[in-house]
């Protein structure tokens, strides 16, 4: 056993150089989830430009959890395309119209607007509590002003009978937060939300999901098809075929034709099912879904080919792909969400497939977005999918000569 | 006079510092079989990969129906080729197989359905046609993997060792369908180091050896032209030759293969000169363990190409 391990490269790298680089991209991953701050990509707008909110996100800016995206002096409309499109992962908004930021408890509109995509609605909290953090730690002043005006507004002058005043209220306010009621003054009465777009976030995640999963197993079972490539040149077919009128495109076409029909039958039914059960309105997007979804699987059939072919045996291919679906799939957001990422790995899923077939269908399904939307990631894939089978097709034909 | 099919003249391939083709030239026309024979390593696979057109000469050419194999398309239509392993899908039934590989050989969908039936009666598997290939005996699945190659009815098939791991009856099977195939005018050139399927099937032989196309012809031919009228004369010792045998033998024409304990050669005039033989190699005190006559065959062509040293670099 150890003989035939060791005289197997594709079995070695499974063994010894798969399991470290999937713990190393999982670990940063998660350990910047876990063990850090995860970092942001926040477009802001400052309609106000007093010294406050000039104070407050110069406040933010000075941490490395949040990258600043879009021109340094945005509009609110700007920002909102920014979250829309996917660039910022969230919105920070000072609107011109709304109370002081040293405004704690007043009426009117709240000072803070949080502006974020339903998908991502963690970052809302996450940013939320850095611009706590931020409020504290840059306006002590406003912060500390402010709870004395709390005090006075609510507990006024502090004789015995007060402090017992004080005491039931502290108490009653004890009490409320235990219900889960908001009494008094709370940082959550600073911020409001908006959402850029109008499903709900359940269902976007399950159309985000539903496209993760269905292009990862997509992926795998490309591999079981396009792996007969593979075994037909170890028993002789492909040789049988290439010497014939036929030749090698008939073969490698036809293939690629195959895996493309079978790929989107796969896709569909995962589709129908989040639609029937997660109510994914596929029935609203089905022509820009199929186009995407067509183009998703020219993608994975192209791709799983050209490994196929470039690969000595059916081992080493299937080896070889297993280790390149599972990279694409963590770096690409099939298997973890990209904006719970390090930002320079959230940069590396712009190489792997799943990013991009993920985007469009991101776009189609939050964004509402139109065919136009969805062109650049499109034109990438059939460019990677056309690639991959003229390689494929280059590989079948030196493989098989001599 | 039939047209040819093949032509290679002066073909050269080296892989490295070793010459698997050197100067070979051969001609083979419509309906002709031609065996290729020789040791491994002789060069056989490598001609046959070139006459398919899947391994570029270094200098030299090979034409298919006057159409180079290796760039020209109209030379790949009248090609076919049976590799040396099943190439087929073993989770296919015989039908299936075929039907498969007729698309995939360009047979126009109307013609699959005949090209398909034609080729399991010749295989003699119409009657399990609709059987996994998985489940066909040895000498079954090696006959539907040549009827495979004559799908899109090529003038030429190309066939690399089509008995191997067979049993006799099984080869038999083979020999009768390769007939077949000569029969109705398809060319073929198979590589092999059985010398006696190359007598029931080839109507030519060619010898190879390092690289080399030594001798080449009809097999009758080329077993006069070695053997005249004589017969074979084979000795076996049972233990090797000593220095005053061996003076023996070889002064009767004979001589050692591989293995010194085997002589073998020409002997003209018959069993009273093979009894002659024998006393004089009891009285040297050879110990004989079989010595008989028999008539020459193309394995006894090949042991004299070997003995002549024709076959040296």
């Amino acid at each position: 056993m150890l003989l035939m391990l060791l005289n197997d490269r594709g079995a070695l790298v499974m063994a010894f150089v798969l399991p470290v680089l999937f713990f190393l991209v999982m670990a940063e991953i998660f350990s910047s989830t876990t063990g850090g701050p995860i970092q942001l990509r926040v477009a802001f707008a400052d309609e106000v430009q007093t010294e406050l909110s000039q104070r407050l996100l110069a406040a933010l800016q000075s941490g490395n959890s949040l990258e600043i995206v879009g021109a340094p002096r945005n509009s609110r409309a700007q920002v909102e395309a920014l979250v829309a499109r996917g660039t910022a992962d969230v919105g920070l908004v000072l609107p011109a119209n709304a109370r002081s930021l040293a405004d704690v408890g007043g009426m009117g509109p709240a000072p803070i607007l949080i502006v974020s995509d339903p998908v991502r609605s963690v970052t809302v909290p996450m940013l939320s509590g850095q611009i706590q953090k931020a409020y504290f730690e840059a306006l002590p002043d406003v912060a500390l002003g402010s709870v004395v005006d709390v005090i006075e507004d609510q507990f006024v002058e502090l004789n015995a009978d007060q402090r017992e005043e004080i005491a039931t209220g502290l108490a009653q306010m004890s009490a409320d937060a235990k219900a889960g009621v908001e009494s008094g003054w709370s940082f959550g009465q600073m911020i409001e939300r908006q959402d850029v777009a109008g499903r709900s976030a359940a269902t976007n995640h399950v159309a985000y999901y539903a496209g993760a999963v269905a292009f990862l197993f997509l992926l795998f079972s490309c591999m079981q098809g396009a792996v007969s490539l593979t075994e037909e040149r170890e028993s002789g077919i492909l040789e049988r075929i290439m010497v014939g009128p036929g030749g090698m495109a008939v073969l490698v076409n036809g293939k690629f034709i195959f895996l493309v029909v079978q790929g989107f039958l796969q896709m569909l039914v995962i589709f129908i099912t989040a639609w029937l059960i997660y109510g994914v309105d596929l029935p609203a997007q089905f022509s820009v879904w199929l186009v995407i979804t067509l183009v998703a699987c020219m993608t994975a059939a192209g791709a799983s080919l050209l490994v196929a072919a470039a690969c000595r045996t059916p081992s080493q291919a299937r080896n070889l792909w297993t280790v390149l679906v599972l990279i694409s799939s963590v770096v690409g957001g099939s298997m973890v969400p990209r904006f719970f990422m390090p930002l320079w790995l959230r940069d590396l899923g712009w190489f792997t497939p799943n990013t991009w077939v993920l985007e469009a269908y991101s776009a189609v399904f939050w964004r509402d977005a139109g065919f136009a939307e969805v062109l650049l990631p499109l034109g990438l894939l059939v460019l990677l999918a056309l690639a991959s089978l003229a390689a494929a097709q280059w590989f079948a034909v030196c493989r098989a000569r001599v | 006079m039939p047209s040819t099919v093949l032509e290679i003249t002066n073909a050269r391939r080296a892989f490295a510092d070793r010459h698997a083709l050197r100067d070979v030239s051969l001609s083979v026309a419509a309906g002709e079989t031609v065996a290729l024979l020789g040791p491994n390593g002789a060069g056989k696979t490598t001609l046959i990969r070139a006459i398919a057109g899947r391994l570029k000469l270094d200098t030299g050419r090979v034409l298919v129906t006057g159409c180079d194999p290796l760039s020209d398309r109209a030379a790949r239509h009248a090609l076919g080729i049976v590799p040396q392993s099943i190439a087929l899908y073993p989770q296919l039934t015989a039908r299936q197989n075929l039907d498969v590989l007729a698309r995939l050989s360009g047979v126009k969908s109307a013609a699959v359905g005949g090209a398909v039936d034609e080729a399991l009666g010749r295989a003699g598997l119409r009657d399990r046609a609709n059987d996994r290939l998985a489940t066909l005996s040895g000498g079954m699945q090696r006959r539907l993997n040549i009827v495979a190659g004559t799908l899109h009815r090529p003038q030429l098939l190309l066939l690399d060792e089509p008995t191997v791991g067979l049993d006799l009856h099984a080869r038999e099977s083979i020999h009768t369908l390769l007939r077949a195939l000569g029969d109705i005018g398809i060319a073929i050139v198979f590589s092999t180091h059985d010398f006696d399927q190359a007598a029931a099937v080839a109507d030519r032989a060619a010898f190879m050896a390092n690289g080399r196309l030594l001798q080449e012809g009809p097999v009758a031919e080329l077993i006069t032209r070695f053997f005249g009228d004589a017969k074979e004369a084979i000795v076996a010792l049972s233990q090797p030759a000593a220095p005053s045998t061996q003076q023996i033998l070889q002064s009767w024409g004979l001589s050692a293969g591989e293995n010194s304990e085997l002589w073998s050669g020409p002997l003209r005039g018959g069993y009273a000169e093979l009894a002659q033989l024998e006393n004089q190699l009891a009285q040297a005190g050879a110990r004989v363990a079989e010595i008989r006559l028999r008539e020459p065959g193309l394995g006894g062509v090949f042991r004299r190409l070997m003995e002549s040293g024709q076959n040296n670099d």
